[in-house]
């Protein structure tokens, strides 16, 4: 069994939502500053994966820019959640406490969650 | 020193070394191709680039000023391929997206464990995906239709690679070559050239809008459309005349097979009668020794066969690719082709020795007759030359044949013509001609014709035909007969000689309404003879003159009758 590949696709499916939190957390978050989040959580390996992603989450409605001029480069976009990007990241990270959860109550039933 | 070229990516200006940029816009072009299909493509393109120029901004410092193959390299390797791009397909390895976009069609090998012979047939039926039991069915018919299967089987034999290894084995079962495959790997070209032309017509509007800055992007992407088109033009050429040269080529060898078969009838039809010459009877016609012939048949092989077949190997490279490349085909096939040239000039060269030296043989027969009395022509029937005659061609002369048991008999017609005689004597002069490699030979040749004239005192009794030995090659042999007849001598042509004359509708003394046949030779030539009368120059005659002159002629032509038998 390939376990790389299913480990790579328990990541993909959380992408989203880490993408959305990483531009909620942050004021305006811009492609640098999420990739090198990303990175280091090993939930990327190769940064073009990152531009499908925000495109087509700006594109659905959940993402806005805004260019900003750079003094050491290309001028930057930066990326701000919208309204319905909240909602939505609302609602992924529910699914994600609820999905972590269940799945622990499975695999490690010894930990016990303390619920906030 | 390393020649730079200035780039634009994003705004930002950068020195980058040749090779660098030819890499760089490589891997910015297949990610163009990429994304093409996808919603939003020119935001990620222009988001990769500008990561690119960002990441590429870090590595120059001010003592690195200029872009290297190995910054690109690194860049690449962060950026990742463009398979590994799509959301769904990281970490997936990128070889399970290369036959999408990649079409690698299979390989023709020669499948060693299917073999009954040498595996022709089942690697054929593999890269078919038919059953092998169909391919051998077709061999083993074409073997009954002549040389076809079996020279197409050794041919792929020599042609076909043998499937060793098990990534060869793997290639020889791979994906169908077929029509389905051919029109997919059209209509993907297709898409990705209105793929290309979109881009292009925003382009251009784009560059209308603000004028300047898009243009270099605007001409690379005019210049990479029409590429795309050209490209797409050539493979549909390419495929037709490549499908246009199989078939020519096969029908070609077909046809020659077909013509070698039985080896061969050279058929001759004359009065709806067949003759059928074997090859090799017909090749003895022509060439001195066996040899020879063989050497004709192997020369004309070689000269015809490889150039069709290296028209159907082309035209397998045309529809397949260079997949089909077969290591040193071209260089041994024009080294075949050459020694079939050599072999046809050898025997060129030897038969032409053949014809430098002519001879000629007389032979005379001389009755001396009696005071009023007639001289009489008749003609020897010969059975021998009953039945079915053929005509035919050889070195620009018509000879008839026909096959006996002992083989071929080849004959023909004198020529004849009258002449009056200096002196009273009458006389048959025969002369047969021949040539041949030496004057010996040519002599030889001559005297072996046969002809066969006998007389009486006032007779001459002639043949129908001269005849050629058994076994005689042809050397322009030829026999004419030039008949004398003194001034005043009265003659008679027997009723078959007769009979002859009126099968020749150009004789015009006949249109003259004359139908005896008793003709006298005049100051002028040979005239109709009427009892009584008078044997003189009249004036009237003159105006005939031409025709009269002509007789000889005309009686020469005797063997035009000939055509008829």
């Amino acid at each position: 069994m390939n376990t790389e590949k299913t480990i790579s696709q328990m990541r993909k499916g959380v992408l989203e939502l880490c993408i959305l939190s990483i531009i909620s957390q942050s004021e305006d978050a811009y492609a640098s500053d999420i990739l090198g989040k990303l990175k280091e959580s090993k939930l990327i390996v190769v940064e073009g994966t990152l531009y499908p992603l925000l495109t087509r989450l700006k594109n659905d409605g959940m993402l806005s820019y805004r260019w900003e001029e750079s003094k050491s480069g290309p001028p930057r976009k930066y990326y701000k959640i919208t309204e319905i990007g909240e909602k939505v990241l609302k609602e992924l990270h529910v699914g994600w406490d609820d999905l972590i959860y269940s799945v622990n109550k499975i695999v490690s039933p010894e930990i016990i969650i303390v619920e906030e | 020193m390393k020649k730079t070229v200035s780039i634009n990516i994003s705004g930002i200006i950068f020195h980058i070394d040749d090779d660098a940029f030819e890499r760089l816009s490589r891997y910015l072009n297949s990610i163009k191709r990429h994304f093409a299909k996808m919603e939003g493509k020119e935001e990620i393109i222009t988001d990769i680039e500008s990561r690119i120029a960002e990441v590429l901004q870090e590595k120059l410092q001010d003592n690195k000023q200029v872009i290297s193959i190995e910054d690109i390299q690194e860049v690449i390797s962060i950026m990742g391929e463009p398979s590994e791009m799509d959301e769904d397909s990281e970490y997936e390895e990128p070889r399970q997206y290369k036959p999408y976009t990649n079409s690698r069609g299979k390989r023709l090998y020669r499948d060693p464990d299917g073999r009954m012979i040498a595996g022709v047939s089942s690697g054929l039926s593999a890269y078919f995906n038919i059953d092998p039991v169909w391919v051998r069915v077709l061999f083993v018919v074409s073997l009954f239709a002549g040389f076809f299967g079996l020279i197409a089987y050794v041919v792929l034999w020599i042609v076909i690679p043998e499937a060793i290894t098990t990534a060869e084995k793997l290639e020889m079962r791979g994906e169908p070559v077929n029509i389905s495959n051919i029109e997919r790997s059209v209509r993907d070209e297709f898409d990705n050239v209105k793929g290309k032309f979109n881009e292009f017509a925003g382009e251009a509007k784009e560059t209308f809008k603000k004028k300047s800055t898009g243009s270099s992007r605007f001409f690379d992407n005019l210049i990479d459309f029409i590429g795309t088109v050209l490209r797409i033009f050539f493979k549909i050429v390419a495929i037709l005349l490549g499908i246009i040269f199989i078939l020519a080529g096969l029908g070609f060898i077909l046809t020659f097979t077909a013509g070698f078969a039985g080896l061969s009838s050279f058929s001759f039809f004359e009065n709806g009668e067949l003759i059928n010459f074997q090859l090799m009877q017909f090749l003895d016609m022509i060439f001195t020794s066996p040899l020879l012939s063989s050497m004709a048949i192997v020369g004309a092989i070689l000269m015809f066969g490889i150039p069709l077949i290296m028209l159907i190997y082309l035209g397998f490279r045309l529809l397949l690719g260079s997949r089909v490349k077969i290591p040193y085909f071209s260089i041994t096939a024009l080294s075949l082709w050459l020694l079939g040239l050599l072999l046809a000039m050898i025997v060129a060269g030897n038969t032409g020795m053949d014809f430098r030296h002519s001879a000629r043989i007389n032979k005379s027969i001389e009755l001396q007759i009696p005071e009023n009395e007639v001289l009489y022509f008749d003609v020897k029937p010969d059975k021998r030359f009953d039945g079915n005659v053929g005509k035919f061609d050889v070195f620009d002369g018509e000879y008839s044949a026909k096959i006996d048991e002992d083989g071929v008999v080849i004959f023909e017609v004198p020529d004849v013509e009258f002449h009056k005689s200096a002196t009273n004597i009458a006389s048959v002069n025969l002369s047969a001609y021949a040539k041949g490699s030496s004057r010996n030979k040519a002599e030889q040749r001559a005297r072996a014709l046969e002809y066969q004239i006998s007389n009486t005192d006032t007779s001459f009794s002639l043949s129908t035909y001269y005849l050629f030995p058994p076994n005689a090659v042809i050397r322009a042999q030829e026999v004419q007969l030039e008949i004398e007849i003194p001034e005043g001598q009265i003659v008679h042509f027997n009723q078959n000689m007769e009979e002859l004359f009126n099968e020749n509708p150009s004789w015009r003394l006949r249109n003259k309404g004359y139908e005896g046949n008793i003709w006298i030779m005049t100051r002028n030539g040979l005239k109709p003879y009427v009892e009584g009368m008078e044997i003189e120059e009249s004036e009237e005659e003159i105006e005939d003159e031409s025709s009269v002159n002509e007789i000889p002629r005309y009686l020469s032509m005797i063997p035009i009758p000939l055509i008829g038998l």
